[in-house]
């Protein structure tokens, strides 16, 4: 009898009346997702022989999954989130009084009066990067149907088109544009579907992805507050069927940003300068959205980065350019989405070659860009020391052929980079490869 | 070394709290409506008053994670069906201790007056009249002799003697809190599959410096937090073996049923003075490895007089570390399937004594050397045979009282 490996992905409402669970079907455990009606506030990971689970227990347990998140939105000190990266965080040494902790109420129904008021009137464009995956994107573009507020278009960019598959999906929804782009990489196809689109937000999510129908709602909510020029939101895994999905939001971080609001300012950029800034924990392409005028002041994303060209981290290299023109973003996790994580071992493996081949790239162009040094110091002193580290620690039966994949795309980020822009270490950059930025 | 003990209802205003001359320190627990939520200690540090200001942040700093569960918890509760309580049985084990059982009496009677449960008095193997008069003259308790002498035959007795479906054990050195019926009840309402409760045991004062060290090593508290216990405890790679976790035998409830079904405590544990312990791990490890649920409600709380000596002190670790390997012995021998568990608890708790040991060499343990020796000491004896040598005693016993 071989031992299941699969978690059961279960969505449990609070708001209504608690039901006991049982166990779920031929699988390790469950990954339960707490909400309080279209608000996520925590997880918990329940073991198979934990089960069944009666109300009581889901009631404690559920209370202690979402303590940290509800403590967040109820209070002004005490539950703040930790800030990536940062080991000294001036708001964490605040504590709440006894007296505001007694005067907690009922927390759950207040959450409603925490939420900043979105502006409604601001037209919201959507983007669905695709290349080659008719059926997800299928399922992505019936989900977006379901969005409400819906957005003032919807525009697919059909990456490299070669056949009509992708034509032939975006064809059954009238209201979804159509969009080729003939040039390979995530990175034109995005700068392409900007330049089409209108709307004076502009949100990406990708083909494998299913949004919440309130997505929008807090994509708006993030950016309405005067600060914040770009937003990221809560990417939750659709489902843990197979070892390397599980290993993805386990082991690896997944896209999972956790169910408090964060907001990355230039405090948060200057005081990592020096070791690189962790741009890559701001969030997901999978879910983020900007306002118009970001890319009228820093330009589009660098079409050297991306899947298609460097591989990923055409996201976290924008983001830097953000933070560092000074400009904050906003992570709400009230905008989610649900991704579907690689399925089988050698995608997973071939997508932690890429994105350690991406993120190498891009931290030579942000050093390209902006000469900073911390990027450098995370190149070639802190990741080498993670690699060692990791394979000092590792078991001899341990998955040296992940770590041996992920070296791999260490080196092959600096020949990709090296390749597409040395000339420009020693000249002035020269912005050849973005578009005009006043055409946007 | 003296401690203020003081209770604080969280939800109403704070007021300052001084020390006497001769305190040192300052102990709180803290409720919320009335439930235990959290307790703490701190030394005085010359400090003699705290401002309502100063606890404000002082509390609100260590609970403020409690504070919010417990507010969300409060929020969550489904509208549950009240399921039936079963009969209760109140079952206080005793011996020659008339001043102390008094006292636990006089909390317990008031509840019983309300509730009318039944409640038990084991006089065991009495040397005078003593329990019995004093049992007598009181309306809603029943005397019970056990004469043969050892916890565990009185505990036996009680579960034999009593009405009800569900038997709740008190030693006679605790108190119970108000709430502890309610605690046990919640418990019960949330759990109606469980076998077996156990509560929180909180200090009921920390005069002497013993019963401070004791409760700065936690004492016999098991957290403020409800638990459920079932088969797999994911993270305890030495569950259910390490049996400590569940709770203390001064506060605990079985279903008559479950007791009758695994055929009781045993009384080769808990014999008195040869080896006076054991017997509460043995009961919640055996209740868990019959598949059974048991829980821990802090709602359920009573309040326990620590030993107020050093050398009584030194004593009860001896006996923790005795107790403890006897249990591990005897289900060593009659559950081969956990043998494994077993070892592994064993290495896990030799190197456990060892690290505390070399800290308290060091003079960065909170127990002086001596305490943590006696202890390991105790785990020596014990793992060399106790439990057979208790067998052979308990022979002896029962041929005589036979």
């Amino acid at each position: 009898m071989s031992v299941p490996h699969r978690w059961e992905v279960i969505q449990v409402r609070l708001d209504k009346p608690l039901r006991p669970i049982s166990a779920p079907w031929n699988a390790a455990g469950a990954f339960l997702v707490f909400w309080w009606k279209d608000t996520p506030l925590g997880h918990a990971l329940i073991q198979a022989g934990e089960f069944p689970l009666n109300e009581a227990e889901v009631q404690r347990r559920a209370s202690r999954a979402i303590t940290p998140a509800v403590g967040n939105y109820s209070l002004a000190n005490g539950f703040k989130p930790p800030l990536p990266g940062l080991w000294q965080d001036p708001s964490h040494h605040l504590s709440p009084t006894l007296e505001s902790l007694a005067a907690l109420g009922r927390p759950l129904e207040n959450l409603a009066t925490k939420v900043p008021r979105a502006s409604r009137d601001v037209s919201v464009s959507v983007i669905v990067c695709t290349r080659r995956r008719p059926e997800p994107l299928r399922r992505c573009l019936t989900a977006l149907r379901q969005l409400d507020p819906s957005p003032a278009e919807t525009i697919v960019v059909d990456n490299a088109p070669e056949e009509r598959s992708t034509l032939a999906v975006v064809e059954a929804f009238d209201e979804v544009i159509y969009w080729p782009e003939f040039a390979a990489g995530l990175s034109r196809a995005r700068n392409s579907g900007i330049l089409r689109s209108s709307g004076e937000i502009v949100a990406f999510t990708d083909d494998d992805v299913l949004v919440h129908p309130r997505w929008l709602l807090g994509v708006r909510q993030a950016l309405s507050q005067d600060a914040s020029f770009g937003m990221t939101g809560l990417v939750l895994a659709a489902e843990l069927e197979t070892e390397s999905q599980i290993r993805f939001e386990f082991d690896f971080d997944g896209f999972n940003r956790g169910y408090r609001p964060i907001t990355f300012d230039s405090f948060f950029f200057n005081s990592a300068l020096n070791r690189g800034v962790p741009v890559w924990r701001v969030g997901a392409g999978a879910n983020m959205a900007f306002r118009r005028e970001v890319f009228r002041r820093i330009g589009l994303f660098d079409e050297r980065l991306g899947a298609g060209a460097a591989g990923c981290s055409e996201d976290s290299e924008f983001w830097y350019r953000m933070l560092a023109a000074g400009m904050s973003i906003a992570y709400e996790p009230r905008a989610v989405v649900w991704h579907s994580h690689r399925a089988d071992r050698d995608a997973f493996r071939s997508q932690m070659t890429q994105y350690m081949r991406g993120h190498v790239a891009a931290l030579l162009v942000q050093f390209e860009k902006h000469r900073h040094l911390g990027n450098l110091r995370r190149l070639i002193a802190e990741l080498p020391h993670y690699y060692f580290q990791r394979l000092k620690r590792m078991p001899l039966k341990g998955d040296r052929d992940l770590v041996l994949s992920e070296l791999l795309g260490y080196a092959w980020g600096f020949v990709t980079y090296c390749r597409q822009s040395l000339p420009s270490v020693f000249t002035p950059p020269r912005r050849a490869h973005l578009p005009d930025p006043t055409s946007i | 070394m003296r401690y203020r003990l003081s209770e604080i209802e969280v939800t109403r205003p704070l007021a300052a709290l001084e020390l006497a001359a001769d305190e040192t320190g300052a102990a709180l627990l803290l409720r919320r409506n009335g439930r235990p939520i959290g307790f703490l200690m701190r030394q005085s540090a010359g400090k003699r008053v705290w401002l309502p200001e100063e606890l404000s942040s002082w509390i609100g700093n260590e609970l403020k994670t409690k504070m919010v569960e417990e507010a969300i918890h409060d929020e969550l509760a489904p509208p549950r069906a009240n399921v039936p309580f079963p009969s209760l049985s109140v079952a206080i084990c005793t011996r020659n201790r008339v001043v102390t059982l008094s006292r636990c009496l006089e909390s317990v009677l008031p509840l019983q007056q309300k509730h009318g449960f039944e409640l038990l008095v084991i006089d065991n193997a009495p040397p005078d009249g003593a329990t019995a008069e004093l049992v007598k003259k009181l309306v809603g308790a029943r005397y019970v002799l056990e004469p043969c002498p050892g916890l565990d035959f009185a505990r036996n007795r009680a579960w034999m003697e009593a009405a009800g479906n569900l038997i709740a054990y008190l030693d006679d050195d605790v108190i119970v809190d108000a709430g502890w019926l309610a605690g046990l009840q919640e418990a019960w309402n949330e759990n109606p599959d469980a076998a077996a409760f156990t509560g929180l045991v909180m200090p009921l004062r920390l005069d002497t410096p013993a019963q401070v060290l004791f409760e700065k090593r936690n004492g016999f508290r098991r957290g403020f937090d409800k638990k459920r216990f079932g088969r797999e405890l994911p993270g305890n790679p030495l569950y259910p073996c390490g049996a400590g976790i569940f709770g203390a035998g001064c506060n605990m409830a079985f279903r008559r049923a479950v007791l009758h079904e695994i055929g009781g405590f045993d009384h080769a544990l808990d014999t008195g003075a040869p080896l006076p312990g054991g017997g509460d791990l043995d009961i919640f490890y055996r209740i868990i490895r019959a598949g059974h649920v048991l829980v821990y409600e802090p709602g359920y709380m009573v309040f326990h007089e620590h030993r107020a000596t050093e050398s009584a002190l030194r004593r009860q670790y001896y006996s923790w570390g005795l107790g403890f390997m006897a249990f591990v012995e005897k289900n060593y021998r009659h559950d081969p399937a956990q043998r494994a568990r077993f070892r592994r608890l064993v290495k896990w708790w030799i190197d456990d004594q060892i690290s505390q040991l070399i800290k308290a060499l060091r003079g960065k343990h909170v127990l002086p050397f001596s305490m943590i020796f006696a202890e390991f000491c105790g785990g020596m004896v014990g793992i060399s045979g106790e439990y057979s040598r208790s067998l052979r005693r308990i022979a002896t016993i029962q041929k005589d009282f036979a």
